[in-house]
């Protein structure tokens, strides 16, 4: 079995990580698991968890987890755009491609029925409505560092703004009545569906890197309840 | 066994990422603490790569291309693991290459054999 620290120990190995500089989620949750391995080893050997977490608080550890924060500050740029490619690329040319060209057929044959004209144009109102509710829930709940990072956010936002603007100047500018029919509605549509995957692939791989849920819990949760976590008995 | 004050980190300064190539190359997956690990065992406790060390090397590895990692829970705590890519691997074994005949240049040069006659 998986030997693990308790909630209370791992809740101030983070935040002593935290105090102490580690400051990005992705590199704070490796170092949680990094020291959190260390803790355990010393541990082992019969030295209880305060002990050890007290002779770890020294000058030498501030400066090197400051170092590592920094290089890591420097190299994210480049590892972000790494993964976003990857992520595009997976979906570009792996077996997503099955269901969303197939999708794009079948939303502009439904378009081809002048009675769900109407209801095309009121789709593409909500899906813009929902994805700008997405980003303002986010932002005032402040929960874009934990789900997927400001530079994602932003990109989402600058990917609305202009489906948005694209939307109003060939749709509804041309067509104030929503009465004839304009092929621009399902394609719209369409790629706001795709970004929408494309982002929802990004959170679930972000949720998993940065171990999101479990920070959440540790941060958010537990000071909540204080009495519930238990002491190291070791 | 690692006795502090025997280490030699500052002769294995700038052979880190190929260290941890090599790892890499030998044992497929590891994560940062496993590779620590290794490196101190293999080394006969001379390198000691110290976490200010290991992870901006690591993390460089992986933005140059040589590495990819991947997380998995492990416990109640989530666990990245590195591996090499194609191309990591073909620069691991150049880097081992390299490092090897500067160890013979350098042998040869501390040690040097005798002249024949």
């Amino acid at each position: 079995m998986v030997k693990v620290l308790t909630p209370y120990e791992l809740r101030e190995l983070t935040l002593f990580l935290k105090r102490w500089g580690i400051d990005h989620p992705e590199l704070l949750a490796e170092m949680v698991d990094h020291y959190g391995e260390k803790m355990l080893n010393e541990m082992a050997e019969g030295r209880k968890f305060q002990e050890i977490l007290s002779s770890w608080k020294t000058k030498t550890t501030f400066h090197a987890l400051r170092h590592i924060q920094r290089e890591y500050e420097e190299i994210y740029p480049s590892l972000w755009r790494k993964n976003q490619w990857k992520v595009a690329k997976s979906i570009l040319f792996g077996h997503d491609a099955l269901w969303y060209f197939p999708l794009l057929v079948v939303l502009i044959w439904l378009y081809s029925f002048p009675s769900l004209i109407e209801s095309f144009h009121v789709l593409l109102i909500m899906k813009i409505i929902a994805a700008f509710g997405i980003i303002i829930y986010f932002l005032i709940r402040k929960r874009t560092r934990y789900i997927l990072s400001f530079r994602n956010f932003g990109a989402y936002y600058i990917f609305y703004t202009t489906i948005f603007q694209t939307a109003f100047r060939l749709v509804w500018k041309e067509d104030p009545e929503w009465q004839s029919p304009n092929m621009a509605v399902p394609v719209i549509i369409w790629v706001s569906i795709v970004i929408d995957y494309v982002y929802l692939q990004l959170w679930r791989k972000t949720l998993v890197e940065t171990s999101s849920l479990t920070m959440e819990m540790l941060e958010e949760h537990i000071p909540k309840h204080q009495s519930s976590l238990q002491k190291p008995s070791r | 066994m690692y006795v502090w004050g025997m280490s030699k980190n500052h002769l294995y300064k700038g052979a880190i990422s190929s260290v941890l190539l090599k790892l890499l190359e030998e044992n497929g997956r590891m994560y940062g603490y496993e590779l620590s690990k290794k490196a101190l065992e293999a080394t006969f406790g001379d390198l000691e790569i110290t976490e200010g060390a290991l992870y901006p090397a690591l993390h460089k590895l992986e933005a140059e291309g040589f590495i990819l990692s991947e997380t998995e829970m492990h416990g109640n705590r989530m666990r990245k693991y590195y591996k090499l890519t194609d191309i990591g691997g073909i620069e691991a074994r150049n880097r081992i290459e390299e490092l090897s005949q500067f160890a013979i240049n350098l042998q040869n040069f501390l040690i040097p054999k005798p002249a024949n006659g």
